[in-house]
């Protein structure tokens, strides 16, 4: 055989193979899955496909060594993708897809005399706590049809809410052309070019002068069983492969109440100058606002049941205040504005040295404490000088200091990547004088006398170890929980899946007390809810890190 | 301004004596049954579209609207999406109404208007297997003619749900198409909202809609890769438009059991690669959008894109089999070029792009205006340069903000794009008509405006001051005047391919018809009992009706009084 034989034939030895069967929960075997072999890192590259035949099963052959995940998707079922790796010229067969059917939520959605509502938005939403912050996402959308039905499908298996928006909730514009997945081009041929528009259907734009007024009355979004309070949603736990049925949501009138109140400039005890209040809202920060009376300063909002976080802004500085708002209107609400306060801070690395470029690529920012829902752009933040100096400032109020994007208190609108340099960085205190503000918080009421002194450490502690399940085997796939004993320190947080063999490692950890918890099935960001977390706290093991430690345990998972 | 002081303002110039208000007073039911309908939202609109008045019909389904300022205005009637709107004056279910005039002190007495309930068509779509398909989208479309042609055009569109069930719903009576397509085709990592728009009933108000392929990759035991999209299949489950069935859906009636396999919808794709240069001076152009538009007709358009890269190369994958337009935009800069796409991947395709270019041009008015007022070359402006054919997923080329017309009457367009166009003039005054408008040797009028690249010379229109027109009413057999006919102004055979050339009007409550800026011609005046809008473009609707209109000529300045009798 000659050389280029010699080297083909390697080639060929070289290459690897995988293979193996998509099952359902039940162990039978799935035809019609769709399994890709994509690359571990970049998700985007997809090197092969297999579409499974009736027997499940799916072969990749000449596949060359490495790391890669197999991702697999199918109607009506689901899992997560799964890492694999081949050395040169392994076959890897029997690998095992097993996918959890999807489930159903259904019902119908009446207005309050019981009549069907049609082209209305249901949404299926899922709560997660990303820094602790109680926030619900959407993660599908369907809508009613004539009859008022609704079916919002293939649900991984988990706890949902759901919620029926009406369209006049919705901006007009975008109530006319929804669009998901592919692009709708053509817009401007919206109309067919023969006819024009049905005068009936209006301009959504136009106010009616209307023989009968009809004052503060609108549509919010309800939440099942029927509340327009996002904290008193009702959650439905969907079981593998299972329906919920019966969802039924009224969406009534919901009357918006009226808020009036004033803007006091608290330096002069005097209504203040060029006011404007507004809603504290992420999505449409200007969507609410209202000019105080440039006279005396009093506002008026009509505003829907919940609680709302109004916001303002004078010349004399700003204020806010949250209010309730129930089944009767709100007087008398009065927000005091103060000028900004000026901080002065510092920041410095112990241990290891850090560029001024890695170190000036921290944001520093004070959260408001609850934090409060802001828009991108009013996310103000300051970046280190070189020398560490930087400077902040804030209307008085109580505050977390925020260092993105190794200390995040609160989401972030924005979070820069995390720099190659700062890797091992973590906050080791944030000082306001003698006073240690990272575990207290700090209450801004006049410029503070000293800086604000922020120290970074290098040398944090790492806790990795085993997990096992209750048949003393390594468990992967298993979600690790590091839990602060300082349960509101969000921040310190940690999470990792266990990968083969049941390891994990958790890095960049600061010294501290802590527990450390392991499920096999847990919605994320469920840890951060003290409810949960009592029906688990025994199974806890504790962990005590210190500077540059290594702690290397062995737990056992939550049954 | 606020909307009350536009509305005085109107409704004041519309007649200065001292008015006493007006009224109108009726009754909403349900067409067929008779039977009151509550809560119906009766309103009096401007002839602009704007609401003047409005009110709520009682529980016994009375309106009364008074304290109106007398004037010109429709009258509509809006209920819930279960009915499609009415409106005074309609003849037909989707048919618009006429408008009426108010006088001072006048009472409009026992206006009834007969809402139609709206019907719903459901079904499942199915795979090749029998398997249901969830996230397909499925449309409800009705056939119009367009330019003579007949022409489906989106009416609904909705998505099915994991058992494959759809419902299109809200739809006023007529006869519909139903297509479906897998949206999301067997890969759904994380199933999003299919495109759906639903909107309230209305009498006529449709869309086109382009989108990219969504195209799935399937590697075959032999090792082979290919390439598929789902093209939609028309019910009861053909590929071809014209095989396609209609499901007649009555005044209210819910229609079951349309069901379609989308099976036969997998096509094979293949991709369109080559490069992106400027005329100017052969340098390749990046970030360049290139878009193969296919050629075929449909109301649902798959257009297969892509951007090019910093060395002005493309790849476009998701082109099926067929022929397409390749065009390719950088802001002004555009080029196109037609391509047929078979079974192979196409390679090394040019596309030589031309940087926005001037148009310059000249109006010249002609003749003496029959007002006796001299018009102005500022007045006068191109409005837009149209594509024809329409191109969905090109918005319109051209500029979008012109500098007025000089007082000479000479113009220059910025940043003109490559295409062939229609010109469309905006302030043409009272009386007049486009007598011409040549681009050099090509006739823009008869042919279109074809522009490849700068033109060698000015775009000329001439401006005839003295149209003719036509005023006349519509009667019937017994001679008895007919409200809300169409009627139409049709060029002579020869000139059919004339759009602008076709004139097309309702008459008033009083059966009379008028008819102005008319280029001079032989013409043939028809007024229908009952036409199918833009039926009069199709020569196979026209042949037997020629007889039945009415030979007019028209002169320049002249005007025509005629009386028509209705054609049943």
């Amino acid at each position: 055989m000659n050389l280029l034989g010699i080297a083909l034939l390697a080639l060929v030895a070289q290459n690897a193979s995988i293979g193996g069967i998509v099952v359902r929960g039940t162990g039978g075997p799935l035809s019609k899955a769709n399994v890709e072999l994509r690359g571990a890192d970049n998700d985007a590259l997809v090197f092969s496909t297999a579409t499974t035949e009736d027997d499940g099963q799916f072969l990749f052959q000449s596949v060359r060594p490495g790391r890669y995940r197999l991702v697999v998707s199918r109607q009506g079922y689901i899992r997560s993708p799964l890492a694999v790796s081949v050395a040169a010229g392994q076959q890897l067969n029997g690998v095992r897809l097993n996918m959890a059917p999807t489930g159903a939520i259904y019902g119908r959605i009446l207005d309050s005399n019981g009549a069907p509502l049609g082209n209305i938005d249901v949404q299926a939403l899922k709560l997660s706590y990303p820094q602790g912050q109680r926030v619900m996402t959407v993660v599908q959308t369907v809508q009613t049809n004539d009859l008022g039905e609704y079916r919002l499908f293939w649900l991984p298996p988990g706890r949902y809410y759901v919620a029926a928006v009406h369209t006049e909730v919705q901006d007009p514009m975008n109530r006319r052309m929804r669009s998901g997945g592919a692009t709708i081009l053509g817009a401007a041929s919206f109309f067919a070019s023969l006819g024009t528009v049905d005068p009936a259907l209006g301009d959504p734009n136009q106010k009616l002068l209307t023989q009968r007024k009809v004052e503060g009355e609108g549509y919010v979004p309800v939440y099942f069983t029927g509340t327009p309070d996002e904290e008193l949603a009702t959650a439905i736990d969907l079981r593998p492969g299972s329906d919920f049925g019966s969802a039924d949501i009224v969406l009534a009138h919901i009357r918006r109440r009226y808020v009036r109140g004033v803007v006091i400039d608290g330096t002069t005890g005097r209504p203040a100058q060029y006011a404007n209040v507004r809603r504290s809202n992420a999505k449409f920060p200007r969507s609410d606002e209202v000019e105080a009376d440039r006279s005396n300063a009093t506002f008026e909002m009509l505003l829907p049941p919940g609680r709302h976080h109004l916001k303002a802004e004078a010349a004399s500085g700003s204020g806010s205040m949250s209010i309730q708002v129930g089944d009767a209107d709100i007087q008398n609400v009065t927000i005091v504005t103060r000028p900004a306060i000026d901080i002065s801070g510092r920041i410095t690395v112990e241990g290891t040295a850090i560029s001024d470029s890695d170190l000036g690529s921290l944001r520093i920012r004070l959260v408001e404490d609850p934090p409060v829902p802001v828009a991108p752009a009013e996310a103000v933040y300051s970046n280190p000088l070189p020398g560490g100096s930087f400077r902040l400032d804030a209307a008085p109020g109580d505050y977390r200091v925020n260092i993105a994007p190794i200390w995040n208190v609160a989401p972030q609108p924005i979070s820069p990547k995390l720099p190659a340099a700062l890797q091992n960085v973590y906050v080791k205190s944030i000082r306001l004088g003698a006073v240690d503000i990272s575990n207290t918080g700090l209450r801004l009421e006049r410029p503070p006398e000293s800086p604000l002194e922020i120290v970074l450490g290098t040398n944090p502690g790492i806790v990795e170890g085993t997990v096992l399940n209750d048949r003393q085997q390594a468990a992967d796939e298993v979600s690790v929980v590091l839990v602060p004993d300082a349960r509101h320190r969000t921040e310190l947080y940690a999470t990792v899946a266990t990968g083969p063999a049941g390891r994990f490692r958790l890095e960049r950890i600061p010294p501290g007390d802590y527990k450390i918890f392991a499920w096999t099935d847990v919605d994320s960001g469920s840890w951060h809810d003290a409810q949960f977390m009592r029906n688990y706290e025994s199974f806890g093991t504790p962990v005590r890190v210190r500077e540059g430690s290594r702690e290397d345990i062995r737990i056992t998972v939550i049954p | 301004m606020n909307l009350l002081w536009i509305f005085l303002i109107t409704v004041l110039a519309q007649g200065a004596a001292p008015q006493q208000p007006a009224s109108v007073e009726g009754v909403v039911v349900k067409m067929g049954s008779g039977e009151p309908l509550p809560g119906v939202k009766v309103q009096l609109m401007l002839p602009s579209n704007m609401t003047a008045y409005t009110t709520t019909t009682t529980r016994e389904g009375k309106f009364l609207l008074e304290k109106v300022v007398p004037g010109t205005y429709r009258l509509v009637a809006t209920s819930t999406s279960s009915y499609v709107p009415a409106e005074y004056g309609q003849r037909s279910v989707t048919g618009l109404g006429i408008s009426f005039a108010l006088g001072s002190g006048q009472s409009m007495t026992g206006v009834q208007l007969a809402m139609a309930p709206t019907g719903s068509i459901s079904g499942r779509i199915y795979d090749r297997d029998g398997e249901p398909v969830g996230k397909a989208q499925v449309q409800a479309m009705r056939s119009i003619y367009k330019d003579g042609k007949r022409e489906l055009t989106i009416v609904q569109s909705v998505a099915t749900n994991d058992r494959g069930e759809y419902r299109l719903f809200w739809l006023p009576p007529g006869r519909y198409y139903v297509s479906a397509k897998p949206d999301i085709p067997e890969v759904l990592l994380n199933p999003g909202s299919a495109m759906v728009r639903i909107t309230e009933p209305a009498r006529f108000s449709t869309y086109e809609q382009a989108s990219s392929p969504v195209v799935k990759k399937r590697t075959l035991k032999s090792g082979e890769v290919v390439e598929e999209t789902y093209m939609p299949v028309y019910y009861p489950g053909t590929l071809e438009m014209q095989d396609a069935s209609a499901v007649a859906v009555a005044v209210g009636a819910t229609i079951s059991g349309i069901d379609v396999s989308v099976g036969a919808g997998l096509t094979s794709t293949h991709h369109i690669s080559g490069r992106v240069i400027n005329s100017r001076d052969g340098q390749p152009i990046a970030r360049a959008t290139v878009r193969a538009i296919p050629r075929s007709a449909g109301p649902m358009v798959i257009v297969p894109s892509a951007h090019s890269d910093s060395n002005g190369i493309f790849d476009i994958p998701g082109a099926a089999r067929g022929s397409y337009l390749l065009f390719a935009t950088n802001n002004a800069t555009t080029g196109m070029v037609p391509i047929d796409v078979g079974n192979t991947d196409l390679h090394n395709i040019a596309i030589v792009a031309t940087d926005g270019f001037k148009l310059p041009g000249r109006f010249v008015f002609e003749g003496r205006s029959p007002a006796g007022n001299d018009p102005k070359y500022s007045d006068l402006r191109i409005a837009r340069l149209v594509r024809d054919p329409t191109i969905l997923g090109v918005s319109l080329a051209g500029p979008f903000f012109n500098r007025p017309t000089s007082p000479d009457g000479s113009f220059e367009l910025e940043e003109v794009g490559v295409g062939d166009f229609r010109v469309t003039l905006q302030g043409l005054p009272t009386g007049a008509y486009i007598k011409s408008m040549r681009m050099g040797n090509a006739d823009v009028l008869d042919g279109g405006l074809q522009l490849r690249s700068a033109p060698e010379n000015p775009l000329e229109i001439v401006i005839s001051l003295e149209a003719g027109s036509i005023a006349g009413n519509v009667v019937n057999a017994r001679g008895e005047p007919l409200p809300n006919r169409t009627v139409v102004l049709v060029p002579d055979v020869r000139l059919r391919h004339r759009n602008d050339l076709f004139t097309t009007t309702v008459t008033n409550r009083s059966g009379q018809f008028q008819m102005q800026g008319l280029t001079p011609g032989d013409y043939k005046l028809f007024a229908w009992e009952d036409v199918e809008a833009g039926a009069w473009q199709d020569p196979e609707f026209m042949r037997p009706q020629e007889n039945s209109g009415l030979g007019v000529h028209v002169g320049e300045g002249s005007h025509a009084n005629v009386q028509l009798t209705v054609i049943p």
